[in-house]
């Protein structure tokens, strides 16, 4: 058993050029915590989420060092949705995480589970070679059609 | 006496020995491979070329250097977990009631005063998150206020032994103290300091605005909320101004600041671990020694040891040789020669592989100028120049690249071509400026 046996093969995508504000729609319509970002043709270029979200709630500096302590910062929400709101309009593309690791098709089902233990979030899959998305493998579908297989 | 061991295919140990220096410091400045390999890689290929023996190889290394810089660094790691930095930076912001001029000068100043206690790279490291929350909160653009921080950074590093990696070579070659560093150097970098907080304010200081709102917004920031944990406050704090005493009694002491920093870190330690189960305690120190740049540790002392097989094999005493025809053994025109060439190669290639091949060559001058206490001039010119000097591109100094990198990851770019327009010129007139004081009180 591998990988392309616990995966979704079709998994809801952001287009390259999606806004963050209808990427946003877009995850809480599918109740997704990241979704996989891909070109016209279906080749994968990163993932988006509430990750990068949370990222630009927060000000520029926070991004600067992960170790801030930022309790000085007497934000209120209205200065936080502003801050989303100056990139509602940007494309996905520029904040998405490019450089997450990915499954393919033939990870072998022990170190699918062991990838995602260790990463707490739903991975996409990959062509090694083409480079294009093959699906996504999230934590509860894959413990749900593991239950299913017992 | 050691023993010498025999080159390899029995070549010229100064040909042999100056052909692995030139290699090093080729593939250091192509940046193909981390710094740190290929210093240690060098060193590996002296030894087994046979210009040196691994005893000559291991005295080569200067330990009271790995020793400070290996300290220090210790120190602000633990230190930089309570929040001090993001507290001074807060209240600096607020003494100024937020005032966007008064933002830039005041950052610039506290960039300059911790560079000068601490590693310039630490330092930025420290004050740039916190400029970059400013800035935002201010809206006003951050890449004036950071160029001025890189300044700053430098020019602080300047003023004394412990500041900037340079004068840690110096002062540990020379046996030069704390305080002879701090009387020779902080006057004229006082002076460069105060000239840039000028320009920089004539330049977009006084044309920065921020809305009475924006500077509200600075204003109600709770400087308070950024200290994580009073204890560790306090004992940060406590060691650190020992081991600031420490380096300005070390000297009538017979104490090395290697030996300071250590003792400082191995105190702090101590009581931020005072109490904690073993296991919890093996943890923290294992974290803390995670925090240690290693690359740079290593990469002196792969370069203590090249450095060595070229002054074993004679290489540095020809070229102070040759130094010394150019300049007609004149003290002034070698002085002033050291100022422009260490300034104008610090901005174009790391300065810490051009000084520690400048020591043993100013050293092996000794006899020309009548002794190792004339040399002084010297020393000063070359710390001048390379401090200084970082500040003439982006790759000048580690801070520069330091500060461009987070800024980068704070949605500010930083590009080598416009940095260095308007960075040399600025470098240049702080060497002018040295070139005076160096003459009017030396020479």
């Amino acid at each position: 058993m591998s990988c392309k046996d616990i995966m979704n093969s079709a998994p809801p995508v952001l287009q390259k050029g999606t806004t963050v504000a209808d990427a946003l729609a877009l995850l809480r319509q599918e109740k997704r915590m990241n979704l996989p970002v891909t070109d016209a043709k279906g080749k994968y270029l990163g993932l988006f989420g509430a990750h990068q979200i949370l990222m630009l709630a927060l000000p520029k500096g926070a991004r600067a060092d992960d170790e801030q302590n930022l309790a000085f910062i007497a934000d209120s929400v209205g200065d936080v949705i502003s801050r989303l709101k100056v990139v509602a309009a940007h494309p996905v593309e520029r904040y998405m995480d490019s450089e997450s690791e990915t499954l393919t098709p033939d990870t072998p089902l022990v170190e699918t589970l062991h990838i995602l233990y260790l990463r707490r979030e739903d991975l996409p899959v990959v062509d090694p070679v083409s480079q294009l998305l093959k699906g996504i493998v999230t934590i509860r579908s894959s413990l749900g059609k593991l239950m299913v297989t017992e | 006496m050691h023993h010498v061991p025999a080159t390899l295919f029995g070549i010229d140990p100064l040909w042999l020995s100056s052909l692995i220096l030139i290699v090093t410091y080729a593939v250091i400045i192509s940046e193909k491979i981390n710094r740190a390999i290929a210093a240690l890689a060098g060193a590996g290929v002296m030894i087994l070329a046979g210009a040196l023996n691994q005893e000559m190889a291991v005295r080569g290394i200067d330990f009271n250097t790995i020793a400070l810089l290996t300290g220090m660094m210790i120190i602000v790691a633990i230190t930089r977990k309570c929040g001090v930095f993001q507290y001074v930076a807060v209240v600096s912001a607020k003494v100024v009631k937020a005032n966007p001029a008064g933002v830039l000068l005041m950052l610039q100043v506290i960039t300059a005063v911790f560079s000068a206690l601490l590693d310039n790279v630490t330092t930025v490291l420290l004050i740039v998150p916190v400029t970059l929350v400013i800035c935002e909160e201010l809206k006003i653009k951050p890449y004036p206020v950071l160029v001025a921080e890189i300044f700053a950074s430098n020019v602080g590093g300047t003023a004394t032994l412990i500041g900037d990696p340079p004068n840690i070579l110096i002062g540990s070659a020379t046996g030069m103290s704390f305080n002879e560093f701090v009387f020779n150097l902080a006057p004229i970098a006082i002076v460069i300091q105060l000239l840039y907080l000028g320009i920089f304010h004539l330049m977009w200081g006084r044309k920065m605005r921020a809305s009475d709102e924006n500077r509200a917004r600075v204003m109600a920031m709770d400087e308070r909320l950024a200290i994580t944990d009073v204890r560790l406050l306090k004992q940060s704090m406590g060691v650190l101004v020992l081991v600031i005493l420490g380096f300005v009694m070390a000297h009538p002491l017979h104490l090395e600041p290697g030996t300071i920093a250590m003792t400082g870190a191995a105190i702090l330690m101590l009581l931020n671990n005072f109490g904690k189960k073993a296991e919890d305690q093996s943890e923290h120190v294992h974290h803390t020694f995670g925090e240690v740049e290693w690359v740079t540790i290593f990469f002196f002392v792969g370069l203590f040891i090249v450095v060595a097989g070229v002054e074993h094999a004679g290489l540095l005493n020809l070229l102070a040789e040759k130094m010394l025809a150019l300049t007609g053994g004149d003290m002034k025109a070698t002085a002033l020669a050291i100022l422009w060439s260490s300034a104008i190669l610090s901005a174009i290639v790391d300065n810490i592989p051009f000084v520690a091949t400048m020591i043993p060559l100013i050293e092996s001058m000794a006899p020309a100028f009548g002794g190792p206490e004339a040399l002084k001039p010297l020393w000063w010119s070359l710390s001048l120049g390379a401090c200084l000097g970082g500040n003439g591109t982006l790759i000048g100094a580690s801070a520069n690249l330091t500060v461009a990198g987070l800024a980068e990851r704070g949605g500010v770019t930083f590009r080598f071509l416009p940095f260095m327009k308007l960075a040399f010129p600025l470098m240049l007139i702080s060497i002018a400026i040295s070139n005076f004081y160096v003459m009017w009180r030396y020479l």
